[in-house]
């Protein structure tokens, strides 16, 4: 760069990088402070048993997370694909209820379906109770194990796959269908050569969810006895008592998570799979032909019954059996807890989302704005590496403060975040930024952007606008984003297991609790609360789309 | 001067793509101007830079002898006093239209404001729309509501990105009148950004035409018909015909060898009678194209396609000009 360009170029740096540039990278200063920490802990050197684990430990960890990725991807995308293409494409029996049947899988959490299928699959378990009654003997099924663990993950997570390809399917063109056919493409081949191809990053998407979700459990993996990363990571911070070696399997973990991430772009760079053409007619309902409408249903029907009604039936007969075991008062105490703490977090991500949307587009510098997509990646990171990364600088800002309070004051203060309701909270935003960002970005996106504009022009500025204008316009979107990222805090459970003060008790740690306790049965009730409370947002939100 | 342009570039893409470059102009208080380009010719970015809605890589914008862009400073839109109606008109569908007109009008009192409301209403023609939404208006009022808006400011410049391209053509040309007697009338300097030439032609003091960033030509109406600066800026009113030497030469012309010549297509004339004219020539197709005919001729080895009245292909007509309609511009 010659001197006038570089006179320039800082030039126009000072004339753009105004208020909203400082919010934007502070904001997303804020939310990545916990994977800058891991990132720089790793030149911190390892703990003492890291040569053991990497040893001993790290190639069950290595194998056993990539089969049960694999097994997962080949039965979330078989029963979501289908699931979801049959239907958008075909009329048949129940049709409407399954559509959103097939949705509420996502309302258990997974650890909670893994419990009802261990005590189904038991010895004296339902399945057991019931053959006998049937005089039926079949040798019994082990289910504790790597397969097990996959299959329930599947039929608790096909529903990311089933969401993004209905979404899709649903605004695909039926004039591309009808020139497959015109081309002379039978009925399966339309669907293997134009509609799966097309499908893709339908498809991809949804199974990028499904695996970060694959990572990131804990508590299945946990009461299966299967060892992945995540449970790695407790056996270091729990087991070894050494946050160094949890920070190195953390980091290696991102680095698995960053390398798929880069793949999946990778691959799809430069391909289109929108229909360019305007006017589209949408796709058309067929009819199944007669005799085997009924085999569609079953097919849709199996999912939701393998993910929902199974697990749920089994809650519920728990639930019987141990109503007059149940600590009531313990159970509103988690409830209540749950419900305070999943509020305050979701309006802590909902602000912080449209911070960082906001005064990342007000900014006029793009370099601003491409820093500021770290900020939504918290979720591909696995609940028990942020909350590593949240509760070792925690501590070292109390160390801090403490020191500082001690040299100035003379007085003795406590931890005042380090195992706090404000570090957790903090760790939820971190992780579930990107739950409130997305639902807010697209709803923003829909929304000219020349409403804005018009606002401005008529003498409103940034903060004014947002209230007169974006606020109004944007209300559902909110309010989806908040009913989102709330299912999401009360369903987690690693990340609440290592960040939680003591006297907190969540319906997600507390229904862990009475599993790791061998005392499934009692389980029951605060995972039952637990999907009610999951159930009523997911039809509420499915509504709230089918309206608009 | 009212707006004042220098050297004005914007590029996007992290500088790979140039929209603008080495844009300058200037408009006059009271007048009405339009930017006319094809789609990608950098008039959009023109008018959102005007505005303050993209910033400038390079060149100053002044507005009433006061700096609003330059690469070290940049005024906000708001505090701007520019209009601009958008090409989508831009209607908030949650406020009715009085509450759309209000949006702006913030010292105002109440009883204030509604005469301001009622005063634009009358403007624009729609006296008693005041409760209606958005999603209630056709094509037309949405856009007379989104003008009214604008003027209810009372702003220094109103922008007018393609305010005719969603209304059928009835309705433009009707439309097209009016906003120019409302314009003419209150004295607003306003600027129309269209890609259509008659528009441009139809509403401007002058026009400015713009391609792939640059300015090409800065002109009155009739200046810029009669005197385009290049062959684009006169293609843009009329189909061209381009005139080879060798003919011109028949036709007792002499052509100097730096420049080519061209002929609108609608400015032969066509003889059936052979001795009318020296040009011979022969009707090969013929057809009808709403106000006149598109006729295919062959002369010697020369195809042309022309405008005129109806002939049987396969007729031998003589043909000719007027020289003074020669356009003549230098080899590119």
């Amino acid at each position: 760069m010659t001197q006038i360009a570089r006179r320039k170029y800082y030039r126009k740096l000072r004339r753009d990088f105004d208020q909203w540039s400082w919010v934007t990278l502070l904001v997303t200063l804020f939310v990545g402070v916990p994977l800058l920490f891991i990132f720089f802990k790793l030149f911190g050197g390892a703990g003492e048993s890291w040569g053991h684990m990497v040893k001993y430990l790290l190639p069950k960890y290595l194998t056993n997370t990539l089969l049960l990725s694999l097994i997962c991807m080949v039965l979330t995308i078989t029963m979501g694909v289908s699931a979801a293409w049959l239907s958008t494409r075909y009329h048949f029996p129940l049709r409407k209820s399954l559509e959103w049947l097939n949705i509420l899988p996502l309302a258990l959490p997974s650890y909670i379906t893994a419990y009802a299928y261990a005590g189904i699959f038991d010895y004296g378990g339902s399945l057991q109770l019931l053959l006998q009654g049937l005089s039926l003997s079949i040798p019994k099924i082990d289910i504790m194990n790597v397969n097990g663990l996959a299959f329930v993950l599947s039929v608790s997570l096909y529903p990311y796959v089933y969401v993004a390809c209905r979404a899709f399917f649903l605004y695909q063109s039926q004039n591309l269908i009808e020139t497959a056919q015109v081309l002379g493409d039978s009925r399966a081949q339309r669907f293997f050569r134009l509609i799966l191809p097309m499908a893709r990053p339908a498809i991809v998407g949804g199974f990028i969810l499904v695996l970060m979700e694959v990572l990131n459990d804990f508590g299945a993996a946990k009461y299966y006895g299967v060892n992945t990363f995540t449970t790695g990571i407790f056996k270091a911070w729990y087991g070894y008592r050494e946050p160094e070696t949890a920070v190195y399997l953390a980091a290696l973990l991102l680095v698995i998570i960053f390398a798929l991430i880069l793949l999946e772009q990778w691959q799809r760079k430069r391909k289109r799979y929108h229909f360019a053409g305007k006017s589209q007619k949408k796709l058309a309902r067929l009819e199944v032909p007669r005799g085997r409408s009924w085999g569609y249903t079953l097919i849709v029907a199996i999912p939701a019954i393998l993910g929902f009604l199974i697990p749920v039936a089994q809650l519920i007969y728990w639930a019987v059996l141990s109503f007059h075991n149940t600590q009531w008062a313990d159970l509103f105490t988690a409830i209540f807890q749950s419900v305070a703490i999943g509020a305050i977090a979701a309006a802590a991500c909902v602000f912080f989302a449209i911070l960082l949307l906001f005064t990342s587009q007000w900014n006029a510098l793009s370099g601003v704005r491409t820093v500021s997509r770290f900020g939504a990646l918290g979720y591909a990171i696995p609940g028990a590496v942020i909350a590593v990364g949240v509760y070792m600088p925690s501590l070292v800002v109390d160390k801090w403060i403490i020191g500082v309070v001690k040299d100035l004051f003379s007085v003795k203060i406590g931890l005042l975040l380090t195992g706090t309701a404000t570090a957790l909270v903090y760790a939820y935003v971190v992780r579930f930024l990107a739950v409130a960002f997305n639902p807010l970005a697209a709803g923003q996106q829909k929304m000219s952007a020349s409403l804005s504009e018009a606002s401005y022009l008529l003498g409103w500025g940034r903060l004014r606008t947002f209230w007169k204008l974006e606020f109004p316009l944007l209300r559902s979107a909110i309010l989806s984003a908040f009913i989102l990222v709330f299912i999401d805090v009360m369903k987690e459970l690693p990340l609440t297991l290592i960040l939680k003060p003591n006297h907190i008790q969540t319906l997600a740690v507390e229904a862990y609790q009475y599993a790791s306790d061998e005392r499934i049965i009692e389980a029951a009730w605060p995972a039952l609360v637990l999907v009610l409370s999951g159930t009523i947002p997911v039809i509420f939100l499915n509504r709230l789309v089918r309206n608009e | 001067m009212l707006l004042n342009i220098e050297h004005l570039s914007k590029y996007f893409d992290a500088g790979k793509v140039q929209a603008l470059a080495d844009v300058s102009l200037h408009t006059v208080a009271g007048k009405t101007y339009s930017v006319l380009g094809e789609s990608g010719s950098g008039k959009t970015t023109l008018a959102r830079l005007i505005a303050g809605l993209e910033r400038p890589d390079n060149g100053t914008i002044y507005l009433d002898d006061t700096l609003i862009s330059s690469d070290a400073m940049h005024l906000a839109p708001e505090k701007r006093a520019v209009g601009l109606v958008f090409q989508n008109y831009a209607l908030f569908p949650h406020l009715n239209v009085a509450q759309n007109i209000a949006y702006g009008l913030r010292n105002q009192m109440t009883s204030q404001r509604e005469e301001t409301i009622r005063g634009s209403l009358d403007l624009v023609n729609l006296q008693g729309y005041q409760q209606r939404f958005p999603h209630e208006l056709s094509g037309g009022q949405q856009q007379r509501v989104a003008l009214a808006r604008a003027l209810a400011l009372r702003p220094k410049l109103l922008l007018l990105d393609e305010p005719f391209s969603n209304l059928n053509n009835t309705l433009r040309i009707a439309l097209r009148d009016e906003l120019f007697g409302i314009l003419k009338n209150l004295g607003i300097c306003s600027v129309f950004i269209t890609h259509n030439a008659d528009d441009a032609l139809a509403i401007s003091d002058e026009i400015i035409v713009l391609r792939d960033g640059q300015l090409l030509q800065q002109a009155a109406p009739q200046v810029l018909y009669e005197h385009p600066i290049n062959r684009y800026v006169a293609q843009l009113f009329d189909p061209l015909v381009a005139m080879p030497a060798s003919l011109l030469q028949d036709f007792g012309f002499s052509p100097s060898p730096g420049q080519e010549y061209y002929l609108r297509a609608h400015q032969f004339v066509l003889a059936e009678k052979p001795s009318d004219y020296q040009l011979k020539a022969t009707v090969m197709q013929s057809n009808f194209i709403g106000k006149h005919h598109l006729l295919e001729v062959k002369i010697k080895d020369h195809s042309w396609k022309i405008h005129g009245q109806a002939h049987v292909p396969g007729t031998e007509v003589s043909i000719g000009w007027n020289e003074a309609d020669l356009l003549r511009f230098p080899k590119e």
